[in-house]
C-alpha cells in the first residue's frame, strides 16, 4: 500500500473540495489558506506529479480564456482511486483519533 | 487585460529545469498570483514573493526530475538487460570486443605512462640537471657516442665557488664491493654520494636522519629491500656490514625502494667521505683530467638552460686548434630518452605501442558500430513503437547512446579486472615492472575515463543516429529499408579499415620475426657455444689456466681485454704513410695466444699469433674492414700500432660482428700480450657434464681468490640480451596482432550474420531454382574477398613504409619481400573466410521452405 505524505493527502483533499476549479493557482491558494503557511510551487508541483504517477489524479486541459493571456489551464481531477485512498486514510485516522477528546479532557482537567 | 510579465531570469531558471509543456502551467500559475500580489502589495513585495517562490521551488523540481530520470533509466536498463538476455551471442561478442579493446589499450597506457614518467617522481624534477661533457671524437667505451656523463673530480668544488646560480650540486660514483653476511660473500654495488644528493632528489628515508646520514665516512643508507635481505625483520639502524677487504659500514638510515622508473638505480648509498678515506685523497687538489664522477645539480626555477650552458663555455678546453671538451647540462626529464648519453628509453617504441593501442581501440569501436547497426533490424520494431507512442528523435538518440555507454561501462569494469589479472604477465612480456598502483594516479584515471567516454560516444553515435532515424510508418508496415546504399557502404568501409589495420599488424609481426630470425641465423663470425666468461678480478690467469686445464671438461682458457660481443675500447691507430689529419677511431683488443682459437676466428691472410716468434707487443692482426680503411693492398708486413707505430701486421681475420647488428662492422686491431692481468677470462668447456665442470671452475676460483664470489655468464646469453628490446617487441606484437585480428573477426562475424539474414529470401529462391550449397557459399564469400583485397591495397603501402623505416635501424637486415605481403594477405583471407563460413554455411544449408515462409 502506498503511503501518502501529509502534503499529498492535503492536496488530494483540496482538489476534491475545489471540484471543477482545481488548477495550480487555486490549489496553492486554498492550501495556504487552510494550512496557514506558504506552500511553494515546486513542492506543490512535486506532490501533484507523484499523485498523478500513482493514478490518484488525472488532468484535463481547460478551454483557453482571455484571462490567461489566451492559453489553456491544466485542471486536476480526482480519480476513483484517489477518493478510495482518501476514504482509507479517513477511516484509519478516525480509528486513531477515537476517544481522543475524552482522554485529552481527562488530562487537561486534572491540571 | 495588460499582460504582466515576471522577471526573465526566474523564468529562465525554471525553463532549464522543466520540459516545455509542464513549464507553462507552472510559470503561468506563478504569474497569476504575482499579478495579484502586484496589485495588492506593490512591486517590491511582489518581487520578494516571486523570488522566494522560485528559490523554494527549485529543490522540489530537481527531486521530481531525478525521480522521473530514474524511472526512465530503469526502463532503459531493463531494455538493455533484456537485449543482453535475448541476443546472447550478439551481446557477448560486442562486450568481448570492447573489453579486449579497452584492456589492451589500458595496458599500453600503463606502459606508456611508466616510460614517460621516468624520473618524474622527484619533487624538484624540473630544476634538476645532469652535467655531461662533449669530447669530440673520443668515444665512450662500447658505444658510438662522444658525450660523457662522467665529469672531472674537480668540477664540483670549482663550480660551487664560481657559479653562484647553482643551488645544490652532488657527485655520485659507483663501486663494487663484496659484503660479508654470516659467512656468505655477496657482490653488491655501492653508490657513493654527497649529502646534497638527498636534497636534490626525492628518495625518502624511512628511518634515520636525512641531514647527517651521509656525513661520516662509512655511513651507509640501505633500501628497504636490502634491509630485509641483510637484517630480516630487525631494525637496520646502527647495524654494521663489513666487506671482504675489512671496511666496516654503519647503517645510518633506511631508504624506500627506488622506483622502477628511475634512471638512478641503487640499493646502497654510501657517504662520499668514505672514498676520501679509502683512497686517502682530496679532490680539491685534482686537475681537470681526472674524470670519474657523475654530477647532478639544481638550478633556480625558470632558469634558461641555454643561458646557463653559455656560462659553461669558460670551462671549455681547446688544444691544437681543436675543441677537446666542453661542458653541458641536460634536464633530468630528458635523461631516459636520450640515447646519446646512455638513456635506455626509446621514444620510438613508445610511439609504436601507442599506435597499436589506438589501432586496437579503433577496431573495437568499429566493431561495436558494425554489430549494433547490423542488429538494427531487430531493434526497428521497438523504435517504431517508441516513436508512435511519442518519443522524440532526441530521446531515442539519448536512449541508444545510453545503451552504448552502458555497454562500454560494463566493458570498462571487465577490462579493469582483466588488467589487474594480466598485468604481471604483461610486465614480464615487455620486461618492465609495471604496477597497478599507477591507476591511483589522477592523470591516468582521467585518461581511462576519457578513453571510455570516447569509445562509448564514437561507437554509440552512428548506430544511434541510424536507428533513431527510421520512419515509424515504414517500420510498422514491415517494409523497412535499412539496407540503404549509404549505410551499407559505411559499414563496408569500417570492415575494410579494420582489416587494413589487421593486415598492417600481420605484416609488421612477420617482418619483426623475420628480422629476429635473420639475426639469430646470421653467421656472426665467431663461436659462441659453451663459452663462459667472467671478470678476472685480478686473478693470476696463468696459474688459474694451468689449474683449469687439468680438468678434461675444460677445453681452452683465454684472457683478453674484451669479448667478441663487446670490445669496448677504441683508439686512434698509427701506420706508415698516415696523413696527420686522418684520425679514425679503431676498436682495439688485446688478447693472449689462445683467444683466436677459443672463438674460432677465421684468418683470411697471414698467420695467427705465436709465442715462439716473439709476437708479444709488436704483432697485429686486423679485420678486413680495417685493412680496407687503411687502404693496404698487401697488409702483411705493414707497420702499424696505436697512437704510434709499435709493430707490424702479421695477419688479417675475416670480419665478425662484435657489435649488435644495428651497427655496421667497424675497423678492429688485435694485439697480443701474455700479461697476467687481462680483465676478462673466457673458458670453453665440453658440452657434457657442464654443471660439474662449472663447479670445478668455481672451486678453483675460490682456492685462488677467496675474497670474490665467482660470477659468470654464457656468451650466447649475453648475445641474446643484445636484441632483448626487439624480442620483447616481437612477442608483444604477436599478442596485439592476434587481438586486433580477433576483434576484427568479431566484427566480420556480426556483419556476415546480418547479410545472411538479409539474403535469406534470395538464398531460398536460388535453392528452389537449383543452386547448390557450394555455389551459395561462394556467392556469400565473394563479397568478403573484395573487401580483403581492398584492405590489402590500403595496408600494403602503409606497412611497407613503416617496416622499411624500422628496418633502417639495423645495419644488417632481412629484405622486406613480396612473400611477406603474400603471406599476410593469405592469413587475413583465411581467417576472414573461416569467420564468414559459419554463417554462410548455415544460410546455405537452411531449408528453403523455412526461409521462404519467413514472409
Amino acid at each position: 500500500m502506498k503511503v501518502l505524505t501529509k502534503l499529498e493527502e492535503n492536496v488530494l483533499l483540496v482538489i476534491l473540495k475545489l471540484r471543477d476549479n482545481a488548477y495550480i493557482v487555486t490549489i496553492k491558494t486554498t492550501l495556504e489558506k487552510y494550512l496557514e503557511k506558504n506552500i511553494s510551487f515546486g513542492a506543490l508541483y512535486l506532490s501533484l506529479n507523484r499523485l498523478m504517477r500513482d493514478g490518484y489524479l488525472r488532468t484535463e486541459i481547460g478551454e483557453a480564456t482571455s484571462q490567461q493571456g489566451g492559453r489553456a489551464k491544466k485542471y486536476y481531477r480526482i480519480n476513483k482511486e484517489g477518493v478510495l485512498k482518501l476514504n482509507e486514510i479517513h477511516s484509519l485516522q478516525q480509528k486513531m483519533w477515537k476517544g481522543f477528546h475524552q482522554l485529552s479532557d481527562e488530562i487537561l482537567e486534572r491540571g | 487585460m495588460k499582460e504582466i510579465r515576471t522577471p526573465q531570469s526566474g523564468q529562465k531558471l525554471i525553463s532549464i529545469l522543466l520540459p516545455e509543456p509542464e513549464r507553462n502551467y507552472l510559470v503561468e500559475g506563478i504569474e497569476e498570483i504575482y499579478a495579484l500580489k502586484l496589485k495588492e502589495n506593490g512591486t517590491a513585495l511582489a518581487m520578494l514573493w516571486y523570488w522566494k517562490e522560485i528559490i523554494f521551488s527549485v529543490p522540489f523540481i530537481l527531486t521530481d526530475n531525478l525521480m522521473w530520470g530514474s524511472i526512465m533509466l530503469k526502463n532503459y536498463l531493463k531494455t538493455v538487460f533484456r537485449l543482453i538476455r535475448r541476443k546472447k551471442l550478439f551481446s557477448f561478442v560486442n562486450l568481448l570486443g570492447l573489453t579486449i579493446g579497452l584492456t589492451s589499450s589500458f595496458l599500453i597506457l600503463l606502459y606508456v605512462d611508466f616510460e614517460l614518467a621516468y624520473d618524474h617522481f622527484h619533487e624538484n624534477v624540473d630544476n634538476i640537471y645532469r652535467v655531461y661533457m662533449h669530447q669530440p671524437g673520443n668515444q665512450v667505451f662500447g658505444s658510438s657516442t662522444d658525450l660523457w656523463v662522467t665529469t672531472p673530480t674537480i668540477l664540483k668544488p670549482t663550480w660551487e665557488e664560481e657559479l653562484p646560480e647553482i643551488e645544490k650540486i652532488a657527485n655520485i660514483r659507483g663501486r663494487n664491493v663484496v659484503f660479508k653476511k654470516s659467512g656468505q660473500l655477496l657482490n653488491e654495488r655501492l653508490t657513493f654520494t654527497d649529502p646534497e644528493f638527498l636534497e636534490i632528489f626525492t628518495f625518502p628515508l624511512m628511518s634515520g636522519n636525512q641531514r647527517s646520514a651521509l656525513d661520516d665516512p662509512f655511513s651507509l643508507l640501505i633500501t628497504q629491500r636490502m634491509a630485509v635481505k641483510y637484517f630480516g625483520e630487525e631494525n637496520p639502524l646502527g647495524k654494521t656490514i663489513s666487506t671482504s677487504d675489512n671496511h666496516v659500514y654503519k647503517v645510518t638510515g633506511m631508504l624506500q625502494n627506488v622506483p622502477e622508473n628511475s634512471h638512478l638505480k641503487f640499493d646502497f648509498l654510501a657517504s662520499f667521505n668514505t672514498l676520501y678515506s679509502i683512497w686517502d685523497r682530496d679532490w680539491k687538489s685534482d686537475n681537470w683530467l681526472n674524470n670519474g664522477f657523475d654530477t647532478y645539480l639544481t638550478l633556480p626555477a625558470n632558469t634558461d638552460q641555454h643561458q646557463f650552458d653559455e656560462k659553461l663555455r669558460k670551462y671549455d678546453l681547446e688544444g691544437f686548434g681543436n675543441k677537446i671538451w666542453s661542458f653541458h647540462v641536460q634536464p633530468l626529464k630528458d635523461i631516459h630518452f636520450n640515447r646519446a648519453t646512455g638513456g635506455d628509453g626509446d621514444i620510438r617504441t613508445i610511439y609504436i605501442y601507442s599506435a597499436i593501442g589506438l589501432f586496437i581501440l579503433i577496431i573495437a569501436c568499429f566493431n561495436f558500430i558494425n554489430l549494433s547497426t547490423a542488429r538494427s533490424a531487430s531493434r526497428a520494431k521497438e523504435v517504431g513503437v517508441r516513436k508512435v507512442v511519442g518519443a522524440h528523435k532526441r530521446q531515442l538518440i539519448r536512449q541508444l547512446m545510453g545503451e552504448s555507454g552502458l555497454f562500454t561501462f560494463i566493458a570498462l569494469i571487465f577490462s579493469m579486472i582483466s588488467v589487474l589479472v594480466i598485468l604481471p604477465a604483461f610486465s614480464s612480456l615487455i620486461g618492465k615492472e609495471l604496477s597497478a598502483d599507477a591507476f591511483l594516479n589522477m592523470k591516468l584515471i582521467l585518461c581511462i575515463v576519457g578513453i571510455t567516454l570516447l569509445v562509448g560516444i564514437i561507437s554509440g553515435s552512428y548506430p544511434a543516429l541510424f536507428i533513431s532515424s527510421f520512419q515509424p510508418v515504414s517500420i510498422l508496415k514491415g517494409n523497412l529499408k535499412h539496407n540503404s546504399k549509404g549505410a551499407l557502404l559505411f559499414r563496408n568501409a569500417l570492415v575494410v579499415i579494420q582489416f587494413a589495420i589487421s593486415i598492417i599488424m600481420i605484416v609488421s609481426t612477420i617482418t619483426l620475426y623475420n628480422q629476429l630470425n635473420y639475426i639469430r641465423d646470421r653467421k656472426l663470425g665467431y663461436d659462441r657455444d659453451h663459452i663462459i666468461t667472467f671478470n678476472s678480478r685480478g686473478i693470476k690467469i696463468e696459474t688459474f689456466k694451468n689449474e683449469l686445464l687439468n680438468n678434461p671438461g675444460i677445453l681452452k682458457v683465454s684472457g683478453s681485454t674484451g669479448l667478441p660481443t663487446n670490445i669496448g675500447w677504441s683508439n686512434i691507430p698509427a701506420w706508415e704513410g698516415k696523413n696527420p689529419d686522418d684520425n679514425p677511431f679503431f676498436y682495439r683488443l688485446n688478447v693472449d695466444y689462445d683467444f683466436l682459437d677459443i672463438y674460432g676466428l677465421e684468418m683470411v691472410k697471414g698467420r695467427k699469433f705465436s709465442q715462439e716468434l716473439g709476437d708479444k707487443g709488436n704483432a697485429y692482426i686486423l679485420n678486413e674492414t680495417a685493412v680496407k680503411r687503411l687502404g693496404f693492398d698487401e697488409p702483411i708486413g705493414q707497420r702499424f700500432g696505436f697512437w704510434r707505430i709499435t709493430g707490424t701486421v702479421i695477419g688479417v681475420i675475416k670480419d665478425f660482428h662484435f657489435e649488435s647488428l644495428h651497427k655496421p662492422i667497424t675497423p678492429l686491431g688485435i694485439g697480443v700480450y701474455d700479461r697476467q692481468d687481462f680483465w676478462i677470462v673466457s673458458v670453453k668447456i665440453n658440452s657434457q657434464n657442464m654443471s660439474s665442470t662449472i663447479q670445478y671452475i668455481e672451486d678453483t676460483w675460490e682456492k685462488l681468490l677467496p675474497d670474490y664470489p665467482f660470477e659468470f655468464f654464457f656468451i650466447d646469453e649475453r648475445l641474446n640480451a643484445m636484441y632483448q628490446s626487439e624480442r620483447k617487441m616481437a612477442e608483444s606484437f604477436n599478442y596485439f596482432t592476434l587481438i586486433a585480428i580477433f576483434i576484427a573477426c568479431l566484427g566480420l562475424f556480426g556483419l556476415t550474420s546480418f547479410i545472411a539474414e538479409q539474403k535469406t529470401r534470395e538464398i531460398g529462391i536460388r535453392k528452389v531454382l537449383g543452386a547448390s550449397v557450394s555455389k551459395i557459399i561462394v556467392m556469400l564469400s565473394k563479397e568478403f574477398i573484395r573487401w580483403i583485397i581492398l584492405s590489402a591495397v590500403i595496408a600494403f603501402p602503409v606497412s611497407w613504409y613503416a617496416m622499411d623505416r624500422w628496418l633502417q635501424n639495423f645495419a644488417y637486415r632481412t629484405n622486406l619481400g613480396f612473400e611477406v605481403f603474400t603471406a599476410s594477405i593469405v592469413i587475413a583471407f583465411l581467417i576472414a573466410q573461416l569467420t564468414v563460413s559459419y554463417h554462410s554455411i548455415k544460410a546455405a544449408t537452411a531449408d528453403p521452405v523455412d526461409s521462404l515462409k519467413y514472409e
